[in-house]
């Protein structure tokens, strides 16, 4: 008995010391930055280190949550997530649905349907200026000389609520590639006999897709909304690079506490960033675990 | 007891490998002892000290032509080596940021006032060998604005060595001008009835192009107006006072100006290519759109004013090379004589001739100097180019008052509180009065901080 104890201990001894090296980097990485942060965020932070932070106690949240720019902001950075995680969604299924089918040129369409997530941000954004351009833009070229939709080129970027739905459209169109990939893998893992099985049961393409292909993909759909949802929450390069009508909460950050190297207030942000992601992953998991 | 000890083994090393990775070689800017040859040909170990030299000039010309000046310089001081470190001009800032943050920073660094201004706030900064390099080149060999403007808000002594600048200014098509006998834009009242005039929007052609974006570029633009107004940002006593009536004056004029602008925020390729490419008869610009002009062959065609109204106003940047206080004394005496190097006359007009019209000469020898003018650029731009570096005599900057700069307007400048209000008042047709208001009290909050 003795003997089997001892046995289970060496193996538990063991056991810790091959997860050690990843223990170090996880608490090196991960835990030591985090608490770091919230150190700071309870202080007035100097650029130079040979300054000492200053303890400023709770001064930087007070701040932080008298400023109403900080509630619009997060408002404005929901809507964004929400409608911007659902567009590119739904389009990288229908995308990935259409490339899944059989039709001569289908990998070079593949090919073509990445582009614009494969390409630099920056330079994507230039394009972009340049198509709405109001002198020698396309967009205007064709909206307002050929079409005579508008008397004059509307200010696209310039406008909150066109801003909007530009940084939107332009997040969809960028990053659907992306659930486009990973949504055609999982349709590809599927075996086909389901497939085979239900039409021999009578069941046609709509059926199919609801009691054979939406379950098989789900999980996939599932995660890329909890990344995508994540990554888009703290979105800043595009949008910024774009207009300064959408300040979502990346564009907050920057302009309230880095522009100006407050890091003691950058950190207070982040931290209440990071609770409110935090609860939103717990809150899908615990859905996700039920499904 | 095999199994342990293999797996003891493999612990030990992933740990080291780890520890290992984790090691990052740290900047050479400690001297070393190398063997050098002295000028008699012998052999014999001396001490090299080895100084790095950060700036924002990434493109491949630009790092030869540097690394030309410093094999030079090497060759001249044997015992000293210096290492270039180009960083792309996007993340420049950050990389110092993060340099400063782990106590790294370089011995020279490529600044200017704004950044300057941030770095000496941070306290990183080798005032004292700045004011000893000024010195030892003469006070009097720098064009007196480009001095003032960089010197420290709290001591005698200044944020930088200024080894060139940029001037802002109004660019006008000459031709355009002379067909409907405009006067050149030199007064408020000339610009704005050249602007009317040439304004034609429906065949797409403006009558002026100018900054409006919530960015620097547009306070920097607007710096001009403001200060030909006579419009200071502070009073006496370093209060703000962005609702003075000459401000909401200068405010007003670009309110109009805007009227004859290609409408929406513009920022820097919306003006360059509107008025390079024909579509503006005027742009508020710096001198960088020289090179851009020339390229087009239109060097001959454009005139170059500075906005007056009460006075004249020249705006324009320095760029610096500034000392760390983060290294050695060795590694100081070998920044100090590098950047004295710098301001020699060869090493001097290789450095401006980098970016020909953009970077202009803050030496007054330079400026007249016949080598610094025979480059084709210049020459193609005639008098313009000989007139630019005179701007920075009476150099000036929003927040830099009676000789001394305000500790808190790179504060105002980061924070973007004028251009987003231009942005506002012009883009966003908000009312004028409440912007003015709401930016004086953003401004009066970031002063009592």
């Amino acid at each position: 008995m003795s003997q089997k104890n001892s046995l289970k201990r060496a193996e538990a001894r063991l056991g810790f010391i091959f997860i050690l090296p990843s223990l170090i980097l996880i608490l090196s990485i991960i835990i030591y930055p985090l608490c770091y942060n919230i150190y700071l965020s309870f202080h007035k932070v100097a650029l130079n280190p040979l300054k000492t932070p200053k303890f400023i106690g709770f001064s930087n949240y007070l701040t932080l949550f008298s400023d109403g720019e900080f509630l619009k902001s997060l408002m404005l950075t929901f809507l964004y997530v929400i409608i911007t995680v659902a567009t590119s969604t739904t389009v990288g299924l229908l995308v990935a649905l259409l490339m899944n089918r059989k039709f001569k040129g289908r990998g070079i369409a593949r090919s073509l349907v990445i582009l614009p997530y494969v390409a630099p941000v920056i330079s994507l954004v230039f394009v972009w200026q340049y198509m709405f351009n109001g002198i020698y833009g396309v967009v205007n070229y064709a909206a307002v000389d050929k079409l005579q939709l508008f008397n004059a080129a509307p200010a696209w970027f310039d406008h909150p609520v066109l801003s909007m739905a530009l940084v939107i459209l332009f997040d969809t169109w960028r990053v659907f590639p992306y659930s486009f990939m990973m949504i055609l893998a999982a349709l590809q893992a599927i075996d086909e006999s389901l497939y085979e099985a239900a039409m021999i049961d009578g069941a046609g393409a709509w059926k199919q897709f609801w009691a054979i292909t939406f379950p098989e993909i789900l999980p996939v759909i599932s995660s890329l909304v909890v990344l995508r949802a994540i990554w888009n929450f703290y979105k800043f390069d595009d949008v910024y690079l774009l207009t300064k009508q959408v300040p979502i909460m990346g564009v907050y950050l920057y302009q309230t506490a880095f522009s100006v190297y407050d890091f003691g207030l950058a950190a207070a942000i982040t931290v209440a960033l990071f609770i409110i992601v935090m609860t939103f992953v717990l809150f899908v998991r615990r859905k996700v675990n039920r499904i | 007891m095999k199994k342990k000890i293999l797996s003891s083994v493999i612990v030990v090393v992933m740990l080291l490998s780890i520890s290992l990775t984790g090691c990052s070689t740290t900047p050479s800017t400690t001297p070393t002892t190398t063997p050098t040859t002295t000028p008699e040909g012998t052999s014999e170990p001396a001490k090299t000290v080895t100084i790095e030299f950060i700036h924002s000039q990434p493109e491949e010309e630009r790092v030869t032509a540097i690394q030309k000046n410093i094999d030079e310089f090497v060759a001249k001081n044997p015992g000293i080596e210096v290492k270039q470190v180009p960083v792309p001009e996007d993340s420049y800032m950050t990389k110092l940021t993060t340099l400063i943050s782990s106590q790294k920073l370089p011995a020279i660094m490529e600044s200017n006032i704004d950044w300057g201004r941030l770095l000496n706030s941070e306290g990183v900064l080798d005032t004292k060998a700045h004011t000893e390099i000024i010195t030892g080149k003469g006070k009097d060999s720098f064009f007196k604005g480009a001095l003032e403007i960089l010197q420290a808000p709290d001591k005698a002594e200044y944020i930088g060595v200024p080894v060139s600048g940029w001037v802002a200014g109004i660019w006008y098509n000459k031709a355009l001008f002379a067909e409907k006998g405009l006067e050149a834009p030199t007064t408020w009242a000339n610009i704005l009835n050249a602007a009317k005039a040439l304004n034609d929007p429906a065949n797409k052609k403006y009558g002026i192009v100018f900054a409006t974006e919530e960015s620097d570029f547009t306070e920097q633009t607007f710096t001009q107006i403001a200060l030909s107004n006579n419009a200071e940002l502070f009073d006496a006593d370093g209060k703000p006072k962005f609702n003075s009536p000459e401000m909401k004056e200068a405010i007003q004029f670009y309110k109009d100006l805007y009227k004859y602008s290609p409408q929406g925020s513009n920022g820097v390729t919306q003006v360059k290519d509107a008025f390079v490419g024909g579509n503006a008869a005027m742009g508020i610009y710096s001198t960088y759109i020289m090179g851009a002009l020339y390229e087009q062959g239109m060097a001959d065609k454009i005139g170059f004013t500075v906005p007056e109204n009460k006075s004249a106003a020249g705006f324009g940047m320095l760029t610096t090379l500034a000392i760390s206080n983060m290294i050695s004394p060795e590694e100081r005496e070998a920044a100090k004589k590098f950047i004295s190097f710098m301001l020699e006359k060869q090493s001097n007009i290789a450095w401006l001739h980098m970016s020909p019209g953009g970077a202009n000469p803050v030496l007054k020898e330079i400026a007249s100097d016949e080598q610094y003018k025979s480059h084709e650029l210049l020459k193609a731009f005639g008098e313009t180019s000989s007139k630019v570096p005179e701007a920075f005599n009476e150099l000036k900057m929003l927040g830099f008052q009676n000789g001394k700069s305000h500790p808190k307007m790179g504060n105002i400048t980061a924070k973007l509180v004028i251009p987003k209000a231009l942005n506002a008042i012009l883009v966003q047709n908000a009312n004028i009065d409440k912007e003015i208001e709401k930016a004086q009290k953003s401004m009066e909050q970031i002063v009592n901080e």
